[in-house]
């Protein structure tokens, strides 16, 4: 691939500052809970205060009686106006509202609405619930257990296809499992020098993006328009088509600024609820959750890893493993974070001989879905404490058993898939040279301290998942780029405004971009898995591209958009046939995407994560200081410095609290931390003294200027990184995340 | 419901109205003057992303009352930039040095360092991360946020 010469480029790999930039400092910027619709009625969700029990009846006699409310709401209600009442992404398995069970603490079971949200609350506090309680299963091995019961009866496949699974069996409470085996690993490890085994234990997260749910949903004539921060808006339209028994031409979904995302604002019940009691009652209806409720919604899987390694030599001749993924209460996404889990639990080395087998299980909990890193944290956070602790045991330096063993770039990861296009190799060197290597040094104030390293891959955006875009030419020569993808704070909007005026050779100043409605701006895939820079970057790309070739088929090879009299004159020309404006469209379609992989589908990039902490720790009160965490991230091409470093910063700061601090609490089935009081998130005095992010650019990322995705890249590592610092420092090996100080200082009390 | 009156002033403008005893100030700013510029996250007074100024002093408008800021200066997020437009050296320093990402955190974020630098011109990386305690971010990783800070009260210095 041809390197782009950096100085003819005008803004891609240059300061550009962002195109939501003004609107967020002055408060203009609209988001989803700034929405007000005449006439709305406000809602408000009783919600179940047992994790598993039978639905015996609903009393709204009082709440009806309450000052403002309008109605209440139960699942027979809105069954009247559904064509189906049960949703989710992979398995439909999720009531609206609950039916005849409960299987969560905090399942919704009715809405109430009123004139104001506090006449509504107050509804919703006055609904009575009868229940009767039904056996907990509270963990991933009770849910396995002989003889459990199962949590859901048949069940149908999702908004992306069938339910999932590549082993055909039909336990109990499996709601996924994920198998591949290469090589004979049995036959491998019973010959090999050294086996070891270790078994890792990861809480459940919550993505606390601080936005909270919210929806409008507003009848309006044969069309439906919803409101709402969403990751996913033409899934949303899908779903809401096939749930409403409507064509998707009458269903609208509108996305304001999203104020976070992380996964959070994929599938959530919110949307649902929101559309079907907008439809029943014929009326504008708004949901705004509160943060506790936002933290019933969903998070990340809390999960537990086993891996097997057989050594040989200093050489890695097998590996087995096994991840049990807690679900929860509904499938949400977890058969497909367990398949992208397995696939990426190996590590990034060279493996003979093989066996994962991942499980997403139903348990009476929360239900666990996406999260940025979209199950590699999990299996990536074992994988890396497992490989130390091996090269401890073998008295190897940890750097170099990986060194020794670690895939190259244009390796094969699985043959069939895409060769590695990341260097881990050489960004796992780069990290080191800033972190040093020097373990157990001693502070003046007595604390030690200790340097870890953790790598991993993420095979990302795979099957290139169809985009398009328009590019809009007005006459004055500023352009107008009209797509779907959500500017979720990741600088999604900015990178498309920076590549069509690249494209275009018109001043980023001269872009703007369209709010996305499903209604207007064209189909994009979905806005995760690192894929809006390269799937639609290309598309804008192309959309540009064609701008300017039906400006060169009227006005000569050798213009360029740049010159608004020129572009006036094309657009405003007789025999243009330009309408006023120049419409350029692009498009990426799916591509290939089937690989002969126990996966499944190829890997449109490579999206590498390296990291090397320095921590401190006091060994009298088990306190861990990050000192310095540096980030390694191949990406391709930076097209925005600070977006980029933005996200791998950011993100490295968000795993230091899932490495340290974050942990949803369950008693039994029971949530007891569901909000930012007790749940730890970083604050600013948490972050390191030194956070460093780095980047290997070698313009070869499949995206538009040779750039990759890398939204998730720094995150997978960070626990894991941190984890082998302090055991570096301490000599103790915590195997749970999050690392408590009472955990570090037990063993050595 | 007892009601009670307020005359306060609003990013300079004079604003009288009687409200629920039990209006909440991000109620009162929110949807009864529509300066949704304000957001409110937590609603329990942590995470700062509803923090206004009420006579220079940051307050979590989630939780105070508005009644309470009759005779008060009140300063949103709407009122940072000139009247001619021109942005507050803070607002210009958090978009040039990346200090936000999904924005949600911003206007808590501006109007708490607001608070900081017209007490403290000259705060140290330290100061700035103790003061900011109360204003959670998930995006950024606070760090581009203490950058924009340390640049905002240079320029302020500098006049």
């Amino acid at each position: 691939m041809t390197l782009v010469d950096e100085q003819q480029l005008q803004t891609i790999g240059h300061h550009t500052p962002r195109v939501d930039g003004h609107a967020k400092v002055t408060g203009t910027a609209c988001f989803g809970a700034d929405i007000h619709v005449p006439g709305a009625l406000h809602a408000a969700i009783v919600r179940s205060r047992l994790p598993h029990a039978r639905l015996l009846a609903v009393d709204t006699a009082a709440a009806l009686e309450a000052p403002g409310v309008a109605c209440v709401l139960t699942s027979g209600d809105l069954a009247r106006v559904l064509a189906r009442t049960r949703f989710g992404p992979v398995i439909r398995d999720t009531p609206v509202l609950a039916e005849d069970v409960v299987r969560y603490e905090g399942e919704p079971v009715a809405v109430v609405l009123a004139a104001t949200p506090q006449a509504a609350r107050a509804g919703a506090a006055a609904v009575r619930v009868e229940l009767e309680e039904l056996p907990v299963l509270a963990t991933v091995e009770e849910a396995l257990a002989e003889g459990a019961a199962p949590l859901h009866g048949e069940t149908e496949g999702g908004e992306f296809g069938s339910a999932w699974s590549s082993s055909g069996d039909s336990a109990p409470n499996v709601a996924g499992h994920y198998h591949d085996l290469r090589g004979d690993p049995d036959g491998a490890l019973a010959a090999a020098e050294h086996v070891f085994s270790h078994e890792y234990r990861l809480a459940p997260l919550q993505h606390y993006a601080l936005e909270n749910h919210v929806v409008t949903a507003v009848p309006d004539g044969d069309e439906l328009v919803v409101h709402t921060p969403n990751q996913y808006p033409f899934l949303m339209v899908r779903m809401l088509a096939g749930m409403l028994g409507r064509p998707e031409s009458s269903i609208r979904v509108v996305v304001p600024y999203v104020g976070g995302g992380f996964g959070s604002k994929e599938y959530v019940n919110v949307v649902p609820i929101a559309a079907a009691c907008a439809v029943a009652v014929n009326r504008p209806v708004r949901l705004e959750l509160s943060v506790e409720e936002s933290f019933r919604s969903s998070g990340r899987h809390g999960a537990v890893v086993r891996f097997t390694t057989g050594v040989t030599g200093g050489r890695i001749v097998a590996r087995k493993i096994e991840l049990l993924f807690d679900t929860g209460a509904y499938a949400d996404q977890g058969p497909r974070v367990i398949r992208q889990a397995g696939y990426r639990a190996p590590g990034p080395y060279r493996i003979p001989n093989l066996q994962v087998d991942a499980y997403a299980v139903y348990t009476n909990k929360v239900p666990a879905g996406a999260y940025r890193g979209f199950g590699a944290s999990q299996p990536i956070h074992g994988c890396e404490c497992h490989m130390d602790e091996i090269a401890e045991a073998l008295g190897l330096d940890p750097v170099e058993f990986r060194l020794d063993n670690l895939l190259e770039l244009g390796d094969d990861f699985a043959e069939g898939d895409l060769p590695l296009d990341c260097d881990i190799p050489t960004s796992l060197t780069m990290a080191v040279e800033r972190t040093g290597r020097a373990t157990a040094e001693r502070l003046p104030d007595g604390r030690v301290v200790g340097v870890g390293v953790a790598v991993g891959v993420k095979n990302t955006a795979s099957g290139r998942l169809p985009s398009r875009a328009i590019v809009r030419l007005h006459r004055d020569g500023s352009a107008t780029v009209v797509a779907s993808g959500v500017e979720l704070g990741q600088g999604g909007h900015t990178v498309m405004a920076q590549v069509a005026a690249e494209t275009l050779g018109i001043p980023y100043e001269r872009v703007r971009v369209a709010k996305v409605d499903t209604g207007t701006t064209p189909f994009d895939q979905r806005t995760s898995s690192s894929r809006t820079t390269v799937h639609l970057g290309i598309a804008v790309q192309r959309a540009a591209e064609d701008v300017l070739a039906q400006l060169r088929a009227v006005a000569g090879d050798d213009v360029d958009a740049a010159d608004a009299d020129v572009v006036a004159a094309a657009v405003n020309g007789k025999a243009s046939g330009l309408g006023g404006e120049i419409v350029g469209v692009g498009t990426v379609d799916q591509d290939a995407p089937e690989a002969p992989t126990a996966f499944g589908m190829r890997a449109g990039y490579w999206e590498g994560s390296v990291g090397a902490a320095r921590v401190a720790v006091d060994l009298d009160t088990g306190a861990v200081e990050v000192l310095q965490y540096v980030t390694v991230a191949d990406a391709g091409r930076v097209i925005n410095p600070h977006g980029a470093h933005g996200q791998e910063v950011g993100g490295a700061v968000m795993a230091v609290g899932h490495a340290l601090t974050e942990a949803l609490d369950f008693d039994g089935g029971y949530l007891a931390n569901p909000s930012p009081v007790d749940y730890r998130v970083p604050l600013a005095a948490d972050v390191p003294g030194v956070v460093e992010s780095l980047f290997l650019e070698r313009g070869d990322g499949p995206g538009p200027f040779g750039s990759k995705g890398l939204g998730e890249s720094s995150i997978i590592t960070v626990a894991p990184a941190i984890a082998n610092a302090i055991a570096a420092a301490t000599g103790v090996r915590v195997r749970e995340l999050p690392i408590r100080p009472w955990a570090i200082l037990a063993p050595t009390r | 419901m007892n009601e009670l009156s307020i005359d306060a002033v609003v990013n300079g403008q004079s604003v009288t109205a009687t409200v629920p005893a039990n209006r909440t100030l991000s109620e009162f700013l929110r949807d009864d003057l529509g300066l949704t510029g304000t957001k409110v996250s937590c609603a329990l007074e942590l995470c700062g992303t509803c923090t206004v100024l009420v006579d220079g002093a940051p307050v979590s408008a989630c939780t105070f009352l508005a009644a309470e800021v009759d005779g008060a200066d009140v300063l949103t997020v709407e009122g940072l930039a000139r009247d001619d437009g021109e942005l507050d050296p803070l607002q210009r320093a958090f978009v040039e040095h990346g200090a936000f990402q999904c924005g949600f955190c911003t206007p808590g974020m501006l109007l708490t360092a607001k608070a900081l630098l017209a007490r403290d011109p000259d705060p140290d990386e330290a100061a700035i991360r103790e003061e900011l305690h109360g204003n959670i971010c998930r995006c950024t990783g606070y760090v581009p946020i203490v950058e924009a800070i340390q640049a905002a009260a240079r320029e302020l210095r500098a006049g």
